[in-house]
């Protein structure tokens, strides 16, 4: 060898190259981290508002990073021109109808999120543009795809959420027309010569003649407890006469199988004398002083039957 | 009143004289640094690799203690602390930016000046009483290029790698921390530390341990020349080497620091 090193060089030597070594190895893995040494392909969007946007913001598909954003600036037409680029392996998935929009997730800062194209769409070549969800077309995909994608809950309960406050802030929309009805009714009711005003001035009097005791109602509320005096008095004969009711009633039904042995007596009575009359009356010597002649008679047990006595309705039965 | 405000006054123009003095030393480097020369390389470069074995490699126990010591404590800390208040995802972060862009270069620099700054003002103040460097000037060697130039480079090397090699032992330390703690494989370790790391907190890294070379060993050297006749004075510019250095080291850091974020 043409050099001879010392010992205190070669010591010296390893130190250093250790250090090169490192730092370049460092340098290498986080090169690889951040993917320099891919291929990278770059598209541009456009928004209406760039709050949050600015370069080394994170693109994304369904949370997982697919690439960054280059650049953001303010272009002629004043919409908020992003540059971004998106590692190979995902390219293919930048397609006709892919639509940028921007994420803003609860911790961290903004992210830019690219909704996958079709798998009938073509995938866009190295610097295309693609729609956002600011545009009219973007805006239409987006809606489309949410029909034909099924949406998981948090999805579902965002959608809602839009479709809500879209009703809410839709000028022609049920909230809008009902908050018009309710003014009209409002406008109605403070009015001074409506009917509702009238009706009120009408209850004011009613409730003032009330008050001076005025009219029946009135004398009623105002009697000092004078009708309230009568009513317990009238309770209190009731509870009376109730209770002598009570009492008759009791009687009755003690001495109902006399009662009844009385009427069959009368009846047995009845039919006797009704028999007598009828012999006196074909008798030649007293027929000529009846006034009734081949009268129908009825018994007794037949008027009893016909509406004199019910089943049930008769005295202690 | 009049006494006092001439104290004081001395003590500024003292202070201003000494900050005069310290330019025109720079100067002087600077010029010894560009000036091209022929001869001496081959003395030089032995004391530059003198002084990178010195300060360096004689350094890296003492380094790999306090790395290693400071990688697990950053990471109990860490790992005690920031769960608290779902903070776990900066951990990485939180390690690279504590050690690798701070700590990391002012315990370096703490370490090396302690060791080296101070035998550097040592040795060149001797040189001084003993009448060494008017030997060397009568033999016609600059004293600059022969004792300084040398000592910047080997400082200013030993500096950058040893901080580098601080990093490394602090990661392992912490790395050991969360085996120990968290069972994590060393593979996904290294992924957090990677993914956590851009190239500017090497970068930065780098240009602290840079800047700090320079600074404490021009200013160690300095005040080596400083000494003049009695060797009572090399023990007081040690001492002011020390001071000087760790303040530098902090105004260094501060302005480094500020220009970054800013």
């Amino acid at each position: 060898m043409a050099y001879r090193f010392k010992h205190i060089e070669k010591i010296v030597g390893v130190f250093l190259t250790l250090v090169i070594l490192i730092v370049v190895t460092l340098v290498i893995l986080i090169g690889r981290e951040r993917r320099w040494f891919e291929k990278q392909f770059e598209y541009s969007t456009e928004f209406w508002r760039g709050e949050g946007l600015n370069p080394g913001l994170v693109v994304s598909i369904k949370g997982i990073q697919i690439g960054e954003v280059k650049s953001v600036f303010l272009n002629e037409e004043n919409w908020i021109e992003v540059r971004f680029s998106v590692y190979e392996e995902y390219s293919e998935r930048i397609r006709k109808d892919s639509v940028a929009k921007l994420r803003s997730p609860l911790i961290g800062s903004k992210v830019l999120e690219i909704i996958p194209g079709g798998k009938d769409q073509l995938p866009l070549e190295n610097g295309s543009y693609i729609w956002s969800e600011d545009m009219d077309e973007g805006i239409r995909i987006l809606k489309q795809k949410a029909k034909e994608e099924k949406p998981d809950q948090l999805t579902r309960i965002l959608q809602n959420v839009e479709a809500l406050t879209e009703n809410l802030s839709d000028t022609e929309g049920n909230l809008e027309q009902s908050l018009a009805k309710l003014r009209e009714l409002l406008d109605m009711l403070s009015s001074k010569d409506g009917s509702f005003a009238k009706t009120l001035a009408s209850i004011d009097r009613i409730t003032g003649s009330i008050e001076d005791k005025e009219g029946s109602i009135g004398k009623l509320l105002y009697d000092n407890y004078e009708l309230y005096d009568g009513i317990i008095s009238i309770m209190k004969k009731l509870d009376t006469i109730m209770s002598d009711i009570q009492t008759l009633s009791g009687t009755i039904a003690e001495t109902s199988p006399e009662i009844k042995a009385a009427i069959e007596q009368a009846n047995m009575t009845m039919d006797e004398a009704t028999g007598l009359i009828r012999t006196l009356q074909q008798n030649f010597f007293v027929r000529g002083f009846s006034s009734r002649k081949d009268d129908v008679v009825v018994p007794l047990e037949n008027a009893e039957r016909e509406g004199g006595y019910s089943e049930g309705g008769g005295f202690g039965r | 009143m009049a006494g006092y405000f001439g104290t004081v006054g001395q003590w500024v123009l003292a202070k201003a004289a000494g900050l005069l003095d310290f330019c025109a030393y720079n100067a002087l480097v600077l010029r010894s640094l560009f000036h091209k020369r022929r001869g001496g390389l081959e003395s030089s470069l032995s004391v530059l690799f003198k002084q990178v074995f010195f300060t360096g490699v004689q350094a890296l126990p003492v380094i790999a203690l306090v790395a290693l010591a400071l990688g697990a404590i950053s990471i109990v800390q860490s790992l005690t602390q920031l769960p608290k208040f779902g903070g776990e995802a900066f951990i990485g972060k939180i390690l690279i930016t504590v050690i690798v862009r701070e700590l990391g270069p002012i315990l370096t620099g703490f370490i090396v000046i302690g060791r080296s700054g101070t035998a550097i003002t040592t040795e060149i103040g001797n040189m001084v009483v003993q009448h060494e460097i008017e030997a060397l000037e009568a033999m016609g060697i600059d004293p600059v290029r022969y004792l300084v130039i040398p000592r910047v480079f080997g400082v200013t090397a030993s500096l950058v790698a040893l901080n580098i090699y601080f990093d490394i032992f602090a990661l392992v330390g912490g790395f050991l921390v969360s085996k120990t703690v968290l069972l994590t494989s060393f593979t996904i370790f290294l992924r957090e530390i990677v993914s956590s790391m851009v190239v500017a907190d090497i970068a930065v890294s780098l240009l602290k341990g840079f800047i700090f070379g320079i600074l404490v060993s021009v200013i160690c050297t300095f005040r080596g020349f400083s000494v003049k006749l009695s060797s009572t004075e090399v023990p007081q510019m040690a001492s002011k080497a020390v001071v000087g250095s760790i303040t530098a080291l902090f105004i260094a850091d501060g302005i480094i620091t500020f220009i970054y974020y800013f």
